[in-house]
């Protein structure tokens, strides 16, 4: 009996110590709770001019999600120091609970100095922009902005207030979506970039004989379905189709060009020019395929270069990209993801915070962003990237003009089911106008359900 | 302490559980048949205006809202009638005395432990067209007609998220089968031998109606459970594809993950009213039949 009480007490006792012990070891990890700091630690580089540089060194409080914050802001943030910025950053989690957190403090007035967060979104998350933040339209750094191409993309839209404009700078590299494809495979069948519809049908056909996928779909993510019908959809002029739909005034059956991405989308699986196990692939399988040469070409984002390079370093050259040849003519362009936005907060800080703005916006700090972070820069003049052969394809397009800025978030309401119902059109559940119009009845409802007089 | 307070102590330790039953269960429960009839779309509850049917038109004639049922209600009676069918096999299986009785017992009750998503990504990969085990065996076997999109064909998803959930949850059945097997007297199966009743007899006229209530046990936890389906179905198809494998529940989480708070509160109304008609009405049904049996 004795024996058993002391085996009981010593149990009881490693449970208590072990818990204290654990406590112990959660009381001081700034990880684990929904937000976290770190300071920047100055250095002696500098590369900033000195117009930005504040007269006396100030503390600046950052605030952003935690994955915006990458080897580009580590670099700029020990040069800022050198210039007398001290900045403080806090992380918030990638989620919407991130998002909640940003909306309370601004809600309790808790704001931070800087602020970094999505474009564009600012009313419907916090209120008229011009209560809260302060306008970018006369900064020295738009002078190396090219405000027609990021309108619907970093600036506010129209709101009640009629406060609309830039207040967003860019902050972190614009991505676009694009064909991206494996030249090892091109040029091994003696291919060249298709111009038309139908040099794309006859390239995917010269790589279905080689035993190769011609398309590759990654169904199973079904977000990643999205890509192609974006393409098509994303025309010059397409902004304003966008806003009568966000009105009422049109409908996505009546969207010409969305409908004819996902007839390509559907005409290319009907064609046997995509993987047979659409459905079950990913994301992941898709890099892999098309960074080994097992597929041709990807429709996707430039974003998935990031993955490349750091899952297959030695294929990171053999990926290009090219615009999708819907019409065969200058009409086809690359939509473009535009970047984060960073703010200025109104506040006792906000003439110092605006100077770290105008600071990392001049052409020698992006320079120094872009030399440690992928994307593509917003800014004109960047001349130091570590962009890959695919970004810079991409780029080339980009600088010629043949872009346009974020036409998927000009729509308002929920979308957010295209994909599933794209999975629906592959496995012919839906035909592309009932794609359409389920997109219109999902619209409608949540339209309908924040109360949007246009739809009641 | 005088009589009364003696006598009735017990109960005001009841209250503080009482009031947290009262507050995180019945409050929000009986709550949901208001909200059901609102536009409650945030967590402003005081704002939220009366509606009358209008949540439930739009769930009607929401995209898939008939598919969702149909899978539904296929999922419950295939994994009901599995269930029931394949646990009691088991059970009355490893209430022999078999060397490897109690080895087989947590072999077959293992699945039951491991964790839903867990299942979901090892069957995920079992089900692959080309490269999943379930397609390269039977291709071994010379069955390559049998090799199926197990989870990517319209037709077949529901009836393979099926399996998963049996092979997941039938050994719960198994022990309440077991244990209901144990609890019958032995005698009655000596009084049977000696009157000449063969196995099937005795299994007929013995085991089946005192195992009765353990059967009724397992039906309706495995009815509920069906009709409740939602973790398996968005670990493994996330729905898909298209919405070919979307369930009630999974209607339900869709409509609150989009904020339509007053919805899917109409939703999980309907499902609540669903199993507590079909409960109803089958255990009516079953008890008579205990009473005749």
């Amino acid at each position: 009996m004795r024996g058993l009480l002391s085996k009981r007490v010593g149990l009881m006792s490693a449970i208590v110590a072990m818990m204290l012990i654990l406590a112990a070891c959660g009381g001081n990890n700034n990880a684990a709770s929904p937000s976290t700091s770190d300071s920047a630690k100055p250095t002696a580089s500098s590369t900033a001019s000195a117009s930005n540089q504040p007269a006396e060194r100030v503390k600046l409080k950052v605030l952003g999600h935690a994955s915006w914050f990458k080897s580009g802001w580590d670099a700029v943030a020990k040069d800022a120091a050198a210039h007398g910025f001290d900045l403080e950053v806090e992380k918030v989690p990638d989620t919407d609970a991130g998002n909640d957190l940003i909306k309370t403090r601004f809600a309790t007035k808790d704001t931070p100095d800087i602020l970094l967060f999505f474009p564009g979104s600012i009313f419907s998350n916090m209120g008229p922009p011009a209560d809260y933040f302060v306008k970018q339209e006369d900064q020295p750094w738009m002078d190396n902005f090219d405000k027609s191409a990021w309108v619907r993309a970093l600036d506010e839209k129209e709101n009640v207030n009629g406060d609309r404009g830039f207040y967003a700078a860019p902050y972190w590299g614009s991505n676009v979506s694009a064909v991206l494809y494996n030249k090892k495979v091109f040029e091994s069948l003696n291919l060249q970039i298709p111009k038309t519809y139908a040099d794309f049908l006859a390239v995917c056909e010269a790589i279905k004989k080689a035993g190769k996928i011609p398309v590759y779909y990654s169904g199973k993510d079904s977000w990643t379905l999205q890509l192609l019908p974006f393409d098509a959809a994303s025309k010059k002029g397409y902004g304003e189709l966008a806003d009568k739909i966000n009105k009422n005034q049109a409908k996505f059956t009546q969207y010409d060009n969305m409908k004819k991405g996902i007839e390509t989308l559907v005409d290319l699986k009907n064609k046997g020019f995509i993987n047979k196990t659409f459905l079950s692939d990913t994301y992941d399988n898709a890099e892999k395929a098309l960074a080994t040469g097992e597929a041709g070409m990807y429709h996707m984002g430039t974003w998935m270069m990031s993955d490349i390079v750091t899952k297959f370093q030695d294929n990171v050259n053999d990926i290009g990209a090219f615009i999708m040849p819907f019409d065969g003519d200058d009409t086809d362009i690359l939509p473009v993801f535009a970047p984060y936005g960073m703010f200025v907060p109104k506040g006792k800080n906000q003439d110092a915070a605006q100077k770290f703005v105008n600071y990392f916006e001049s052409i020698e700090t992006q320079n120094l962003y872009f030399e440690n972070e992928g994307g593509i820069p917003a800014l004109n003049g960047v001349t130091k990237t570590k962009l890959t052969p695919a970004e810079l394809d991409a780029k080339t397009l980009v600088d010629a003009g043949r872009k346009f800025a974020n036409w998927q978030y000009g729509f308002d309401y929920d979308l957010s089911n295209f994909g599933v119902y794209l999975q629906d059109a592959l496995v012919g559940n839906k035909t592309p106008d009932q794609v359409l119009a389920a997109m219109d009845k999902d619209f409608a409802k949540d339209a309908k359900t924040k109360k949007d007089p246009n739809f009641q | 302490m005088n009589k009364l307070m003696r006598k009735n102590y017990t109960y005001g330790m009841l209250v503080p559980g009482l009031l947290l039953f009262l507050v995180l269960f019945i409050t929000p429960s009986m709550g949901a048949f208001y909200y059901a009839f609102t536009d409650l779309t945030d967590f402003n509850f005081f704002s939220a205006k009366y509606v009358g049917w209008e949540n439930f038109k739009t769930l009607f004639d929401t995209d898939g809202s008939m598919l969702a049922l149909k899978n539904t209600i296929i999922f419950t009676v295939v994994t009901t009638v599995f269930k029931i069918t394949i646990g009691l096999g088991l059970a009355v299986l490893l209430n022999m005395k078999l060397r490897t009785t109690l080895y087989l017992r947590t072999v077959f009750f293992f699945p039951v432990i491991l964790s839903t998503v867990a299942v979901a990504l090892a069957f995920s990969a079992i089900y692959h067209p080309t490269t999943g085990l379930l397609n390269q065996f039977l291709r071994l076997l010379g069955l390559d007609f049998l090799a199926q999109n197990w989870i990517t064909d319209r037709g077949l998803v529901m009836y393979s998220i099926s399996a998963v959930e049996v092979w997941k949850w039938t050994g719960i059945g198994m022990v309440l089968f077991l244990a209901g097997l144990q609890s019958i007297p032995q005698d009655a199966y000596e009084s049977a031998t000696i009157d000449g009743a063969n196995a099937w007899q005795q299994f007929r006229s013995i085991t089946l109606p005192l195992l009765l209530p353990s059967i009724k046990s397992v039906f309706f936890l495995s009815m509920i459970g069906g009709l409740k389906v939602f973790d398996i179905v968005i670990a493994l198809t996330n729905g898909g594809p298209g919405k070919a494998s979307t369930t009630l529940n999974y209607m339900v989480y869709e409509d609150f993950s989009k904020h339509f708070y007053g919805e899917g509160t109409a939703a999980s109304l309907l499902l609540f009213l669903l199993i507590l008609v079909t409960v109803a009405i089958l255990n009516l049904f079953i008890s008579r039949k205990e009473v005749e049996l």
